[in-house]
């Protein structure tokens, strides 16, 4: 998995798991400020607080083989569950017929949506169901009771839903620029890197290449016998000069850190090859 | 670590000097011998070759006499470069030509360092014989 869509996922899964201890955290503790309403059903709170500590079990257990699908998934169930409990509990708070503050929960949720959803498209539909539930449930309700709602309600939960959008929208962007940072950065880190062992390589390759050009020319001289030989391996030379040549390209996107430029790293690199080299040699022995 | 000098004919000869000397200093010892071979050799010069700075400064005034001083850059980890050489010298009063050849990359900074040398030019290793020869023979480089 690349390093943007490890992040990714990681953060899918971890927006999920806080939306998931949320629902089942925030629902229980509705439940409790609920318990003086005698008719205050149970079971919409245990629905969405078991299929929270449900879909903290599954991320649990998926925990190491997280992706950016299954924290929108949990994210979006979790929201759901969330959504039939309110719909069903917001009825009998409602009817109580004591002074209320509409749908708190729902703006609530749209909140916690803008600062949690894992993906642009999960997060705006879950804010879309925070606010549109409130104004279904409302047209539900009695017109006596609706009488009863404080003025604007239930369209508040509109004006939460804009600017949960655009919080929405703002945070992802965000994520995303400084994901793709992060990809920018890395790529440059490996340019640099195989720049540095292109320059390395070079480096390495030309007093080699060298004493083979010398040496040709050395043969050439005290023997023409061996003339067509040393074109071959003359011509040789100029592919292995072409060849160095080319890795120097990369240069200049090699910036030389002081413990580059030292002859240390030098004799680390001659170490290296004559290790390698070594193996190669007792492998044909 | 090989002798303090190697030279044509294994010794230094009393009288380094005219324009037949070319000094050498190189790490490598293979290269170091094809190049005194070549010189000699092929082009019918007389070579004082050494190893290090330290066998440099050991022949002392011998080498100041050469025309030409050809230095690697790099003499090896942790040892004295060819720059100290070309210090070395110059601070003696040798006042023959000097050439570095160097098979390092030209933003490596031992090489931006020699660069910034006025009275003397840089070669990136591999060169061709041809090119060797005009520098022994002093001819346009």
């Amino acid at each position: 998995m690349t390093l943007s869509g490890d992040l990714a996922a990681r953060h899918a899964w971890r927006a999920a798991f806080v939306a998931a201890v949320l629902n089942t955290v925030g629902l229980s503790a509705d439940f409790l400020l609920a318990r003086d309403i005698p008719t205050m059903p149970i079971y919409p709170y245990a629905m969405s607080a078991l299929v929270g500590i449900g879909l903290i079990v599954v991320l649990l257990l998926r925990r190491q083989r997280a992706t950016v699908r299954l924290g929108s998934a949990v994210f979006l169930v979790n929201t759901v569950a969330i959504l039939v409990a309110l719909w069903i509990t917001s009825g009998y708070w409602a009817m109580t017929g004591k002074p209320w503050t509409p749908f708190q929960a729902n703006k609530l949720g749209v909140v916690a949506v803008a600062m949690l959803a894992p993906q642009l498209g999960v997060g705006l539909v879950s804010i879309a169901g925070f606010a549109a539930t409130p104004i279904g449930k409302f047209h539900f309700l009695d017109p006596e009771v609706q009488r009863g709602f404080p003025v604007g309600e239930p369209w508040f939960v509109l004006i939460y839903a804009l600017f949960g959008g655009v919080l929405l929208i703002h945070r992802l962007r965000g994520i995303a620029l400084e994901r793709a940072m992060l990809r920018v950065q890395a790529e440059a880190a490996a340019a640099e890197r195989l720049a540095r062992a292109f320059v390395r390589l070079s480096d390495y390759a030309n007093t080699p290449i060298q004493s083979i050009a010398f040496t040709t020319e050395l043969l050439r001289a005290k023997t023409h016998d061996l003339k067509p030989t040393l074109d071959r391996l003359e011509r040789a030379v100029e592919k292995l000069t072409e060849l160095s040549h080319a890795l120097t390209r990369y240069e200049n996107a090699h910036k030389w850190s002081p413990g580059d430029e030292s002859l240390d790293a030098t004799m680390m690199d001659e170490q290296l090859f004559s290790s390698e080299a070594r193996r190669l040699e007792a492998r044909r022995l | 670590m090989s002798s303090p000098a190697v030279a044509l004919s294994n010794e230094v000869p009393e009288s380094v000097t005219g324009t037949e000397f070319v000094l050498y200093v190189e790490d490598n010892d293979d290269l170091r011998e094809l190049v005194t071979e070549l010189v000699t050799v092929v082009f019918k010069r007389r070579c004082v070759a050494v190893g290090s700075y330290e066998e440099l400064v050991v022949l002392g005034q011998h080498v100041l006499g050469c025309s030409v001083a050809i230095l690697d850059i790099n003499l090896g980890s942790n040892r004295r470069s060819g720059l100290d050489a070309y210090a070395w010298l110059r601070a003696n009063g040798y006042t023959g030509r000097i050439v570095f050849l160097t098979g390092h990359a030209r933003t490596h900074p031992l090489v931006v360092e020699a660069q910034r040398i006025g009275d003397a030019q840089i070669f990136s290793k591999p060169i061709e014989p041809d090119r060797l020869r005009s520098i022994v023979e002093g001819g346009g480089l």
